[in-house]
């Protein structure tokens, strides 16, 4: 047998620090959020219309040659043409300036009521979870009893004291719409507060504060989120559903709802004037479904695999 | 079990009772003349006989206390508009088309939607499943109130196919119902669908599978049985959905109803129809709600043990 002479072999040397070197950038849960939300194509299209219909609504109102106030008994009711994209209503105004206002006047209520929205639930449940105890026994009780009141209903006398107009109708959403942000945001708390990672923080001797700020907060942030996308088109639709009775926006002002009221009851001769603010509308509420599953999907822990 | 429901029904007094302090307080501060237009005309003696015929001579504590009581003995006063017709009579008189609109939508929704959410899971990921799914995040984007014009000029005046409104023979309910129907469909389609596709993972399945159970006694008899549990808790919102919805699609299709008459009494300041309608609406929805729950508690004991000890 040859003999192998030694100089045949070299050690190989161990890169132990380039093995366990981490090639790719890790992803924070927002970026992995983000990569996952961009692979559903529903959500992204739900996303792509909100912009464009938050773009239009901004800008068409600001560059139309027309306003949503002036009328002009000698063009009532024309079709779509070249000088009224949308047609005119009954009171000759034209129709694609009132759709991006009234597109503007939803999407500004069904944003704010989602914020007073959060801001009120995120207190309540934050509290009745945070202290829980008989504190948590008392508030939880007081939704038990208010949560089966039909506030739609309710909303309906409640206008009716207060007068029609956004603010009566934010107030209305406000008093009664928070209750299911409540109940998510301390289901949330109480879920986390026994988590491993608050013991641990805990330990390391984090204040009250810093736990409440810093983990459970942020962790609980993408349930939130989700929830909003969905409180958003609800809130769109209590304000279309009240104007459509004759309890929203006052004219000349006009919100969807109300464009859709006035063209329900001239749809046999004028199907244009209730056709177009329908597509807007149902644009409105499709994409924020579309985006509330796609980002449910993206931001729920618990659908991760 | 009987602590359970003992417990729900008192919330639901709790509730009532809530409510209807509520509307007495708001009917309080509703603005105008309770009599009217026509008060400014009135002599400050004829006033006072009106204010004590109705009683609004009183203070608020001793009125609220005869509100109260005429509520208990289900009166719910006088229509201010129509003085002939006391808000119960309008109630018995109007009701009955709402409700049968309501049933029919329901029945619509719940069969329709549950056929829809069924046929999704099984065919998960697949043409039927995104078809479906589709279909329900439109029914859940086009409200019954946009729907409603829709068929009414589509169906009803365009194709000519049946009536766009009134409620006389039964091919007038077609259209109302569908309307009314269509975004509750959706919620039932997707309810159902999640679940399906949960029970579909369970490991019970795959032992029934595993037995050599045909595939139709696995859907029939082991999936739908288990996933038309959670369903049952949507019930509650869905009648909430379907009877306020009921308000608007009845104006549409001129349906000569309870959500018809509310809506009239609202354009026409009528006060006391106003509340004594929001009372009943609210009322029903709170002892739907108050049922459900009680349902499910029977259905599912692990919701009963779960809330019952706390």
């Amino acid at each position: 047998m040859m003999p192998v002479s030694n100089d045949k072999f070299k050690p190989v040397v161990q890169d132990t620090i380039g093995r366990e070197q981490i090639v790719r950038p890790s992803l924070n849960y927002w970026q992995d959020a983000w990569r996952r939300l961009k692979k559903n194509k529903l959500a992204m299209t739900g996303l792509i219309i909100l912009v464009f219909l938050t773009l239009m609504s901004i800008f068409m109102p600001l560059f139309s040659s027309h306003d949503y106030a002036t009328q002009n008994y000698d063009i009532t009711n024309l079709r779509p043409s070249a000088e009224h994209w949308f047609g005119t209503d009954d009171f000759g105004r034209d129709l694609w300036t009132r759709v991006w206002w009234g597109t503007r006047i939803s999407l500004f209520i069904g944003v704010t009521a989602a914020l007073i929205d959060l801001v009120i639930g995120v207190i309540y449940g934050g509290i009745s979870a945070y202290y829980g105890g008989r504190v948590d026994n008392i508030m939880q009780r007081f939704i038990e009893i208010i949560y089966a009141i039909p506030y739609l209903i309710i909303a309906i006398l409640l206008i009716m004291v207060l007068g029609p107009g956004i603010w009566s109708i934010l107030l209305a959403y406000a008093l009664t719409g928070w209750v299911p942000m409540a109940r998510l945001v301390r289901g949330q708390l109480l879920a986390l507060k026994e988590q491993e990672f608050v013991m641990a923080a805990r330990t390391l001797g984090a204040s009250a504060r810093r736990i409440i700020f810093r983990h459970l907060i942020p962790n609980s942030l993408g349930v939130i989120i989700v929830q909003i996308t969905f409180v958003v088109p609800s809130a769109i639709f209590f304000e279309a559903f009240l104007s459509f009775i004759g309890l929203g926006i006052r004219p000349p002002l006009a919100s969807l709802g109300s464009i859709l009221s006035d063209g329900a009851s001239v749809i046999r001769f004028h199907p244009h004037r209730i056709l177009i603010p329908t597509a807007v509308f149902s644009m409105i509420l499709l994409s924020f479904n579309l985006l509330g599953d796609g980002l449910r999907d993206a931001l729920d822990p618990k659908m991760r695999k | 079990m009987l602590n359970y429901t003992l417990r729900r029904l008192f919330y639901m007094i709790v509730t009532l009772w809530l409510i209807s302090t509520v509307v007495f307080v708001l009917m309080k501060n509703l603005p105008g003349d309770p009599f009217g237009e026509a008060s400014q005309k009135l002599t400050a003696e004829n006033r006072k006989i009106l204010m004590e015929q109705y009683g609004l001579d009183k203070s608020l504590p001793e009125q609220y206390l005869i509100y109260m009581k005429s509520l208990l003995k289900g009166d719910l006063g006088v229509s201010y508009q129509f003085p002939a017709h006391s808000v119960t009579d309008k109630i018995k008189q109007a009701f009955p088309a709402s409700l049968e609109l309501g049933l029919w939508a329901a029945l619509i929704a719940v069969s329709v939607g549950l056929l829809l959410g069924i046929i999704a899971s099984l065919n998960h990921n697949k043409t039927p499943d995104h078809a479906a799914m589709v279909t329900a995040v439109i029914g859940v984007s086009i409200p019954s109130f946009v729907m409603g014009p829709l068929l009414s000029y589509f169906v009803g005046v365009k194709l000519g196919w049946l009536p766009p409104g009134l409620w006389n023979g039964p091919e007038h309910r077609v259209l109302p119902a569908i309307a009314l129907s269509f975004g509750t469909l959706a919620i039932m389609a997707r309810m159902m669908r999640t679940s399906m596709l949960d029970v579909l993972n369970q490991d019970y399945i795959k032992t029934a599978k595993a037995k050599g159970l045909s595939g139709y006694a696995i859907v029939v008899k082991h999936t739908i049985r288990n996933a038309i549990l959670p369903v049952i808790t949507v019930l509650g919102p869905i009648f909430v959905s379907l009877i306020t919805g009921t308000l608007v699609v009845e104006k549409i299709f001129s349906v000569p109803g309870l959500g018809t008459q509310f809506i009239l009494s609202i354009t026409s300041n009528d006060y006391t129809m106003i509340s004594g309608l929001t009372l009943f609406y609210s009322s029903i929805l709170v002892v739907v709600i108050f049922l459900t729950d009680i349902a499910y508690g029977f259905i599912d004991p692990r919701i009963r043990l779960a809330k019952g000890r706390k």
